[in-house]
């Protein structure tokens, strides 16, 4: 039943990563991923876009241990799953089925690569340290964020942002049918005339099971649901 | 094989026009009929966008005008400008007179709260004047209306005029002397804000929707033109729509006679029409591990390290693990930027090599020369990857170096290769045919005999175009070095453009070497050498070219003509950090001439660079003919700029504003500076960012 779900995932175009089906340790992992990669780079075009949610069911996660997100850049129409990029990573990366990575740290988007207007890298070291504490019913003061983006004359952009929580309610939220129960935190960020939200739904063990978090001015907020 | 790099050079023009930026409709700026910022015809003291490239084209009946802008700092911008007027003339199109100018303004004063913003300009100060003139002008935006008022001298004098203020100053400001142009080419600045001045002003209404409608005083009588406008008002009415696609359209009512349309088409290096790029994302970087961690890498994975490294755009040509730090050989096959280039390679060794190294050095060779040597940290590059700390941080901690150590694997490298591709060429200006250019197919072979020794043949043929006439002999009392490019293109099809070996070497760390011999370029056949010093952390770089060639026959096949002689130039070469690129000649020119040509253009981040050389030798400009001395200005647009992909691709533009025979420099393959500079610590400075794309 394993394999038929893993073929399934394959065939579906929505877990391309062939590493993702192989039990394989890191060495051939590494040449199935130099495949995926060869063969992302001489495609043209990414096959048709599936959306993830038509296609995945509960029983097929729950089958699966692969680790897995479920991706949705909110004010576009992108929409994708996103396996844990095999072997050894800084932070948590990403991949998706046509070589794009998203990286987190403990859940916070800290980069994208190859998704054009990319996030080139973040400090959320004070942001997960106030989240920490916020959750636990402690009252933070502001704590800074910074993001670096890449300018049109390929050099830095770095942002600096002064951003605040606040615990909001408790909530219990669907992920593919299953529920979880969650706090629900927001994080207020603002520097000069720009501000954006973020919504954390983090379980109680700390696990952000749920987010939406700014991305930059071009990209918006984007959704991220950990699905395994 | 069809060679896709060649595709991508032409159709990197195609693209660079094609795809153009999404420029806002917020952009309250909009073009005269000359191609520069302003109102109708009159200027206005505002400036463009920093880098912005505006190609305009307009015209009414009896008067075309196709001009080139570049805001080449932010207080200043240049202008090139080819125009035809009259009716019924024995020109090209009917016309009766063909001119080219060029135009410069600076704001010296920036728009305030209450203080309008200022400039000065100079209109068509070299050559035959046929727009020659002068302004100081004001400029005020209030809400949607924007308002200006200037003086304006010379033909923007030529309505109105009074007795300039500047003469209480000086009695030399009171009389403006008539311009001896002789045959053009020469600054004329000895008549500078000198005779009448004339008012002029007028107002832009931004009406929303990128409409905007102007009207404006005009100083300029047109005096020039009498034959084909009657000049009944001085009032010129006007209507601009910007596309916020990048391209503007305007029409006007001139003087109460004619009506006049102009089309702008805007290119911005700061806006790439496809983003900042759209590659796959590099390999992550492994988590750093004690050694005895199940995850600590012991050996090098090399399989998995050349071919993830070839799947990304590059060719590991030697891979030296007996040494601590190791050394990894690369050809950059993709990757324009050298920054970008470095920063993927680093991830996808630090990944691959074994923990037991704490450093390694990424080198980049090209036509087996190492061009760039680097000492990577891999704690560095853990820390740097995704933070939000500035790049340069992380360059600070790499090593840049010079090195000769080629540890270049010859059985991997192939001997022979050649491609077929399409070519351009184009020739502008020639008042009998302004734009005459050909299309046609390239062969190229290449044989490799060993390291950085090859044998290079290049074989054209014209498919379309109409190079294949003379229009005229060429009158130069210079031997003609150049000046017969015409019977060139008439009977040298199909030509051998070049048949040459070329040894490059390295001598010492930082000193090259070529020796280039056989046919090098469509009209001089040789022997040629030069040598350059250049370190790879030095903004500075100095060399040498000596050749002894022979003309070549017009078939451009093997025989040659009578006509020898030595040419060669000390060179220096300097970049400065705003991004200027500066290279001064001196030495003897194909003619026999003696003297000097200076280089400077504006390299930006992303690729792109502009700008303008000018030579001048012991040639009295009486006997270098038209234009008086050689010069001209240089586009580049990379094509990963256009295409938001990368490529290594860079299209060139380069127009001579006339080829004449004084200061003609020959055309040798394998120029030493361009692979130098491109690949250099300041290269890789200049794109910063890039480096973690």
């Amino acid at each position: 039943m394993e394999m038929k779900l893993r073929t399934r995932f394959c065939l579906g175009f929505i877990l391309l990563l062939l590493a993702a089906c192989s039990s394989k340790t890191e060495p051939s992992q590494e040449l199935l991923l130099v495949e995926q990669f060869k063969s992302i780079f001489n495609k043209s075009e990414v096959g048709e876009q599936v959306n993830p949610r038509k296609v995945i069911t509960r029983s097929m996660i729950d089958e699966s241990n692969i680790p897995l997100v479920l991706i949705e850049i909110l004010n576009g129409d992108q929409i994708a799953t996103l396996s844990a990029f095999p072997g050894s990573t800084l932070n948590e990366v990403w991949l998706s089925a046509d070589g794009r990575t998203v990286t987190t740290q403990n859940g916070m988007l800290i980069a994208t690569r190859g998704m054009n207007y990319d996030l080139m890298g973040a400090d959320v070291g004070a942001a997960i340290y106030s989240l920490e504490k916020t959750i636990s019913g402690k009252r933070e003061p502001h704590h800074r964020r910074l993001f670096k983006y890449l300018a049109a004359d390929n050099q830095d952009k770095i942002i600096e942002f002064s951003c605040v929580f606040s615990k909001e309610s408790q909530e219990t939220i669907f992920i593919f049918e299953k529920p979880y129960k969650t706090l629900r935190v927001s994080e207020n960020c603002e520097s000069g005339g720009l501000q954006f939200k973020n919504t954390y739904w983090v379980e109680k063990n700390g696990m952000i099971r749920k987010s939406q978090q700014w991305h930059g001015q071009n990209i918006g907020l984007i959704l991220i649901e950990r699905v395994i | 094989m069809v060679n896709l790099r060649r595709i991508f050079k032409l159709s990197n023009t195609i693209a660079a026009i094609g795809l153009l930026p999404n420029l806002l409709l917020a952009d309250t700026q909009s073009y005269t009929s000359y191609g520069t910022i302003g109102l109708i015809d009159m200027p206005t003291a505002a400036s463009d966008s920093d880098g912005r490239l505006t190609l305009s084209q307009s015209g009414f009946d009896g008067d075309r005008r196709t001009s080139l802008t570049a805001q080449i700092l932010p207080r200043l911008s240049a202008s090139f400008r080819y125009s035809a007027h009259g009716r019924n003339g024995n020109e090209a199109g009917g016309y009766s007179n063909h001119d080219r100018s060029f135009d410069l303004r600076f704001r010296a004063v920036d728009e305030g709260q209450y203080m309008p913003a200022f400039a000065i300009g100079v209109n068509d100060f070299i050559g035959t004047g046929w727009y020659t003139g002068e302004y100081v002008v004001g400029t005020k935006n209030i809400g949607p209306v924007e308002i200006t008022t200037g003086l304006g001298f010379g033909r923007l004098a030529t309505f109105g005029g009074f007795d300039s203020p500047l003469g209480q100053i000086d009695e030399r400001f009171k009389t403006r002397a008539g311009r001896d142009v002789g045959v053009g080419g020469e600054l004329e600045a000895t008549e500078w804000f000198q005779g009448d001045t004339a008012a002029f002003g007028g107002m832009a209404w931004h009406l929303g929707k990128g409409f905007t409608a102007k009207f404006e005083y005009s100083s300029d009588r047109y005096n020039r033109e009498t034959s084909y406008l009657e000049h009944q008002t001085p009032w010129n009415y006007g209507l601009t729509w910007n596309s916020g696609k990048g391209y503007f359209l305007q029409s006007s009512f001139l003087h109460g006679d004619k009506i006049a349309l102009s089309a702008h088409l805007v290119m911005d290096p700061k806006d790439p029409p496809n983003g900042p790029g759209r590659e796959l994302a590099p390999i992550p970087l492994r988590q750093k591990v004690l050694e005895g961690s199940p995850f600590y890498l012991e050996s090098t994975n090399e399989t998995v390290l050349k071919t993830v490294l070839k799947a990304d755009g590059f060719k590991l040509t030697s891979l030296d693990l007996e040494q601590n730090p190791p050394r990894l050989q690369l050809v950059n096959q993709k990757y324009r930027s050298t920054a970008q280039a470095l920063g993927r390679a680093a991830r996808t060794a630090s990944r691959y090599l074994s923990d037991n190294f704490d450093s390694f050095y990424i080198e980049f060779i090209e036509d087996d020369l190492v061009l760039l040597s680097a000492e990577i940290n891999r704690n560095q590059l853990i820390t740097s990857v995704v933070s939000a700390e500035p790049s340069e941080n992380f360059l600070d901690t790499v090593k840049f170096q010079d090195t000769t150590a080629l540890g270049f694997d010859q059985s991997d490298s192939k001997k022979f290769s050649w491609s077929i591709g399409p070519y351009v060429e184009y020739s502008l200006f020639d008042p009998l045919a302004p734009i005459r250019g050909e299309v046609g197919a390239e062969l190229f072979t290449q044989y490799t005999l060993g390291s950085g020794f090859y044998t290079d043949g290049r074989v054209r043929k014209s498919l379309v175009g109409n190079f294949d006439k003379v229009l005229r002999q060429s009158d130069s009392v210079l031997p003609h070095v150049r000046s017969d490019h015409d019977i060139y293109g008439r009977d040298g099809d199909p030509g051998i453009d070049q048949l040459t070996i070329t040894k490059v070497n390295k001598i010492m760390p930082s000193v090259y070497g070529k020796l280039t011999a056989g046919y090098l370029e469509k009209m001089f056949a040789g022997v040629s050498g030069e040598i350059l010093w250049k370190p790879i952390s030095s903004s500075l770089g100095i060399g040498i070219e000596l050749s002894q060639v022979q003309q070549r026959n017009f078939d451009m096949l093997w025989g040659l003509q009578d006509y020898q002689v030595t040419t060669g130039h000390l060179s220096a070469y300097y970049y400065f950090k705003n991004g200027f690129m500066t290279q001064l000649d001196a030495g003897q020119y194909l003619a026999g001439d003696r003297g000097y040509t200076l280089r400077v253009g504006r390299k930006f981040g992303n690729g792109w660079n502009m700008g303008a050389y000018a030579t001048v030798t012991n040639v009295p400009f009486a006997k270098f003919g038209e234009g008086s001395y050689d010069k001209g200005i240089f586009a580049e647009i990379p094509l990963d700029w256009s295409i938001g992909s990368p490529y290594r691709t860079t299209s060139k533009i380069e127009f001579n504003v006339m080829t004449r025979d004084g200061g003609a420099k020959l055309h040798t393959p394998y120029k030493l500076h361009k692979y130098l500079f491109n690949n250099d610590k300041n290269a890789i400075y200049r794109e910063a960012g890039r480096l973690w794309k």
